[in-house]
């Protein structure tokens, strides 16, 4: 499993040359786990410690103005996602689980541009991503 | 169409105080850009008393609270981000409809008027939402017809 989920993550993170993956190809509910193992790691990247809302604001403006396309990321809903990942409850529990997992793909993707996570670097970011994922499974 | 001074102060009326059958009436009979200027005028200068000063555990509730009155139509991110477009954030409404925000005002009005404004209130506040609707009707106006961001 962990060579499609690499092979997923390296297309939906924009890495160049990466062959289409299908959603089909990988399963609705792995692809969403993925991508939430994919955030968190690279998330641990810029914020080590929980963020204030000052610094998630001051990331996704970054993201925006350099990475994505801005009309795609709604920069209160990406700030509610990042805090959500820190343990902020009820910030996005009302937002469906499919634009939740949409926005911590295009986060994850401008967060990997901003740092440069490319090449030997994205590889080991994605051993750290099935790692981190295959943990999550034995809990 | 033509906005009217009168037009505008009676819409403005029927959301400060809010008269829900009126405003349902209004929707139906006549939704042009008199009545989004004056909806988005009222919650406006509604939220800028009430929910500016609040800390920011506060409006998040009032978020959650507006979210919860509108029984899963509107987000409470939405209502966040109206907060900050009126707040002046230009980014706050980057890739939402404006159908979906027109929902998120007058869910807003719905709570601020249940909850947090006196009829006293809204007295004061009609003069400046009046104003300020005079202000973004040409802002409405020049957005293309089916969506874009106020």
């Amino acid at each position: 499993m962990s060579d499609a989920v690499k092979q997923y993550l390296r297309w939906v993170l924009g890495v160049e040359g990466a062959p289409e993956v299908a959603l089909a190809d990988i399963g609705l509910k792995t692809s969403m786990q993925a991508g939430v193992a994919a955030f968190s790691i690279a998330l641990d990247r810029v914020f080590p410690d929980e963020p204030s809302p000052t610094q998630a604001a001051d990331l996704i403006a970054r993201i925006r103005n350099e990475w994505v396309k801005p009309e795609g990321l709604n920069p209160v809903l990406a700030e509610r996602v990042i805090l959500n990942a820190y343990g902020e409850e009820d910030l996005v529990n009302d937002v469906p689980p499919a634009e939740i997992s949409r926005v911590e793909t295009v986060i994850t993707y401008g967060i990997r541009r901003e740092l440069g996570i490319d090449g030997a670097a994205f590889e080991s970011f994605l051993d750290e991503v099935v790692e981190f994922m295959n943990e999550q499974l034995n809990d | 169409m033509a906005a009217n001074e009168r037009d505008i102060a009676d819409l403005v009326g029927i959301f400060l105080p809010l008269d829900a059958d009126a405003v349902d009436s209004a929707f139906e009979n006549s939704p042009g850009i008199e009545l989004l200027a004056a909806s988005l005028a009222s919650f406006s200068v509604a939220a800028d008393r009430t929910v500016r000063p609040m800390n920011r555990d506060e409006q998040l509730e009032f978020c959650r609270q507006v979210a919860a009155k509108s029984a899963g139509e509107v987000q409470a991110w939405m209502v966040e981000a109206a907060l900050r477009s009126v707040e002046g954030d230009q980014d706050a409404l980057a890739g939402t409809d404006s159908a979906s925000m027109v929902t998120v005002h007058l869910y807003g009005i719905v709570l601020l008027s249940d909850s947090y404004l006196t009829a006293a209130d809204c007295g004061f506040l009609r003069p400046s939402a009046i104003k300020l609707a005079h202000e973004l009707l040409p802002r409405l106006a020049a957005l293309p017809a089916d969506g874009g961001c106020v």
